[in-house]
């Protein structure tokens, strides 16, 4: 197992597009944090609270596409944790990550690689195990990076250095990664599944971009017509949770997040082994 | 007591590396492969013929471990059912066209199953790409080579964790002459130094008959015949060809007169594949003892005419 896993950890760091996605993350911190820094520069009092109902998540603000607002009250300084938080509620890290997912989930099926190996593994099963490894990787590598790489880049276009409140930041920065990871394993789900790069990246791109809020609003309301009311399915979906976790999170949003990444992964992880187990390559 | 015949079978069984059994892939309502019973000893080349649609592909899937059987058994290296899981790292393959990551180099290509396999030594993968003949292609990305090239490599991630049983799908195909000629020389090299058992399949004959030790032929996903190389050329060879009613009488006509190498094929024909020039000798003895003769001729096959023969003709090659 050890042997698989740090095979497709070689295959990983080998693949060209980890570097790219990294690269045009990179960029986009870059204008995003630039953007954010003119937008506060000429921001007035009232456009800020303004600014600042939008961005506290709720059911009913759920937004659909990328949006990145600064959450930062105004005449407080611009943190480092301000534009993690608002790249993440934009859903960069979403969508940089998803489509990675899909390339590498695919890499060895659509170049054919899988067949020099798929048949000298006791458990085909294990090679989706080790993917969802790297893939594991490849998360933190790519939301801690992103991280500090948001901190050298505070550092450049506002002059100063101000991380945040760091218990905030922890909680929420732990409970996005595992919600974000659950994200990149329905993801791999999907690509290993369906097979298709082009329509597993679609759909991994809409899922990313929470398109799937109008298939939960009808979900919603037929669920509350049968009698269960305020009833929101947002709260059991990983792309709901990443919309609706706040800045300061409780320990129990925390906790309720976290419990459903961990199903998420583990049907996710569960049903690709299956499928890849029993179908013929 | 074993008996002569019960020893043989078993000295037999214990030869043969890879044997399957009413070996079945069944797509809906087609068959595309149906009962073979394939069998390649230890060390052997086993050429697998096969026009395009055979069923040579999801065959050598099923034995590679790529595509489950609809039904049916493989035994290989003496285990069979779950324990088959055993031995599957014993296994390399190359099926259809070599899958490579077109970014990455030769070395990196090979390199990725040496971490499956746990092998760390640079060394190794150096000589594997000696083998191949791929030593000098230095950074050079696979998406840059040849097919040959590509061919080459294919071969070459399948001797990785050097395999007992390499399993070779149509590796010529879409090669030049001098293509060919490296993947032939390579196959032979691995057999003989590595005693590897090889089996090959291909559908362009000539090819295959200057390497493989024994042959399977399919059509239509059923297994025609097995033979084993002598007994092929024997079959091609030039032979006086006679045809009777009734091949049984002629006999003791023909053993009387000292013929001992022929071969009753048919309900009404005899192959002879010695003393060519008595045809006529032989066919007024027959007369003499009221045998009616209906034909006698010296006829010779290619290896492709007897495969078509096989298969069910030209017209539909």
């Amino acid at each position: 197992m050890l042997n698989i896993i740090k095979m497709d950890l070689y295959r990983m760091l080998k693949t060209k597009s980890m570097y790219v996605i990294w690269i045009v993350l990179a960029a986009i911190l870059l204008i995003t944090t630039s953007l954010c820094k003119t937008d506060y520069e000429l921001s007035t009092e009232k456009d800020a609270m303004k600014q600042e109902q939008v961005t506290e998540p709720t059911v009913d603000n759920i937004n659909v596409g990328m949006m990145v607002t600064l959450p930062t009250e105004p005449g407080e300084k611009v943190t480092v944790y301000d534009i993690f938080f608002a790249n993440s509620q934009g859903k960069l890290y979403a969508l940089l990550l998803v489509i990675f997912t899909v390339l590498f989930s695919t890499a060895d099926i659509s170049s054919g690689y899988i067949k020099n190996i798929g048949g000298q593994v006791r458990n085909r099963g294990t090679l989706i195990f080790s993917r969802a490894i790297a893939l594991a990787v490849f998360t933190v590598l790519t939301m801690a990076g992103a991280f500090l790489f948001q901190a050298a880049a505070n550092g450049i276009f506002f002059g100063e250095l101000e991380w945040g409140n760091t218990k905030a930041i922890l909680s929420y920065f732990v409970t996005e990664l595992a919600l974000h990871y659950a994200l990149v394993l329905i993801c791999m789900a999907i690509a290993i599944i369906l097979k298709n790069n082009v329509i597993s990246m679609v759909i991994a791109v809409c899922l990313s971009m929470n398109v799937m809020t109008i298939v939960y609003g009808v979900i919603n309301s037929a669920i509350q017509k049968i009698g269960i009311q305020n009833f929101q399915i947002y709260k059991y979906t990983i792309t709901g949770k990443l919309s609706l976790l706040p800045m300061n999170p409780s320990g129990n949003e925390c906790l309720a997040a976290f419990g459903v990444a961990i199903v998420f992964i583990v049907i996710m992880i569960s049903v690709s082994s299956v499928v890849f187990q029993k179908r013929d390559i | 007591m074993i008996n002569a015949d019960k020893k043989k079978e078993m000295k037999n069984l214990s030869e043969m590396l890879l044997e399957t059994r009413n070996l079945t892939k069944q797509y809906g309502h087609h068959k595309a492969v149906d009962s073979v019973n394939m069998h390649i000893k230890k060390g052997a080349i086993y050429g697998f013929i096969g026009r395009n649609g055979a069923g040579k592909t999801t065959c050598l899937k099923m034995i590679s471990g790529l595509s489950k059987p609809t039904c049916g058994e493989i035994e290989m290296f003496g285990y069979k059912g779950k324990d088959l899981q055993k031995v599957r790292s014993r296994i390399g393959c190359l099926i259809e066209a070599p899958g490579l990551y077109g970014n990455m180099t030769a070395y990196e290509n090979l390199n990725i199953k040496c971490k499956l396999f746990g092998i760390k030594k640079k060394s190794y993968i150096e000589e594997i790409l000696r083998i191949i003949g791929l030593e000098d292609v230095g950074k050079k990305k696979t998406k840059h080579f040849s097919l040959g090239m590509k061919q080459r490599l294919g071969i070459g991630l399948a001797l990785i964790g050097d395999p007992d049983l390499l399993v070779l799908d149509e590796p010529i195909n879409g090669l030049d002459p001098q293509g060919i000629a490296e993947i032939r020389d390579t196959i032979q090299r691995l057999q003989k130094e590595k005693n590897m058992t090889i089996c090959i399949s291909s559908h362009i004959l000539e090819e295959l008959s200057k390497i493989a030790t024994d042959y399977g032929i399919i059509h239509n996903g059923s297994l025609l015949q097995e033979i084993t190389r002598e007994e092929l050329i024997r079959r091609c060879s030039e032979r006086i060809e006679l045809t009777l009613d009734h091949p049984k009488q002629a006999i003791p006509v023909m053993d009387s007169m000292g013929f001992t190498n022929y071969q009753v094929t048919d309900k009404e024909h005899i192959h002879i594949f010695e003393r060519l020039n008595e045809s006529a000798a032989l066919n007024m003895e027959l007369a003499k003892s009221g045998i009616p003769v209906k034909g006698i001729s010296i006829t010779s096959e290619e290896l492709e005419t007897y495969f078509l023969n096989l298969t069910g003709g030209a017209d539909h090659a």
